[in-house]
């Protein structure tokens, strides 16, 4: 079984910054993340919550901008 | 005398959701957005209707007997929530990301999240605020491909242990 890593993720459904496994990442609305997935000791860092605005049938550009951006951080 | 309340039953058959989600801010307070996000599942027609469930048990303790007691009362003691061993349906041969693997690629070991319970509502009804849930934080041990069922009833699934790692919240209503 190939190596399932931890990688965070923002959720754009929710805001949530998150650490998952790679395998789940594909399930999610997710924006992978270049940031740490573990802390020192290989632990999940814990979630950020509301860290983005999440994407909605709402957004207006300017969410739709500041999602972009997460996606490059 | 007026007849004593009798309030009406609540079917549940048909009408029971259970649903993982990844994270929640506010566990007694989970939102549309959360509980609904793609990252979840709802799990109720992949997990086994025989699989194990959280449950809750609290110790009932006797209370020490003074010289001239002649009953003994009780004390409530500590009250500790279980998690279980799921067993999930799982297709082996179907490819990654397919539904017969979703659960299983959903919560490999050490994944950490929420279960959340709904009883009472028909099991295709989106939730929406208002609907009363049950909260449950979860960590999930390895899964491990086996079988449900015997002989001609059996087929492919996966079994994993879960542990309740926080205390649940009851009865608490989705926000907005």
């Amino acid at each position: 079984m190939p190596e399932n890593n931890w990688v965070r993720v923002s959720d754009l459904s929710t805001g949530h910054k998150l650490t998952v496994r790679e395998s789940a990442v594909q399930h999610g609305n997710y924006r992978v993340l270049k940031a740490d997935a573990v802390d020192l000791h290989g632990d999940p860092l814990p979630p950020e919550y509301g860290a983005i605005k999440p994407l909605s049938n709402n957004n207006t550009e300017a969410d739709q901008a500041e999602n972009d951006k997460e996606k490059k951080s | 005398m007026t007849e004593p309340l009798r309030p009406s039953a609540t079917s549940v058959h048909g009408r029971e959701n259970w649903l993982f989600v990844p994270t929640l801010a506010d566990a007694a307070a989970p939102t549309v957005a959360e509980v609904t996000a793609a990252g979840g599942l709802d799990i109720t027609r992949i997990v086994f209707a025989d699989s194990g469930k959280p449950s809750q048990s609290t110790n009932r303790v006797t209370q020490q007997r003074r010289l001239g007691d002649t009953t003994v009362p009780e004390f409530i003691g500590d009250t500790s929530y279980t998690g279980g061993d799921m067993t999930y349906a799982l297709d082996p041969q179907a490819a990654a990301g397919a539904d017969g693997k979703k659960l299983w690629e959903l919560i490999p070991e050490g994944t950490t999240g929420y279960l959340v319970r709904r009883l009472g509502v028909p099991r295709a009804t989106a939730p929406t605020a208002g609907q009363f849930v049950d909260v449950y934080p979860v960590a999930f041990g390895p899964s491990m491909p086996t079988t449900a069922g015997d002989a001609e009833s059996a087929e492919a699934a996966a079994m994993v242990t879960f542990a309740v790692t926080d205390k649940p919240e009851f009865v608490v209503a989705i926000a907005a």
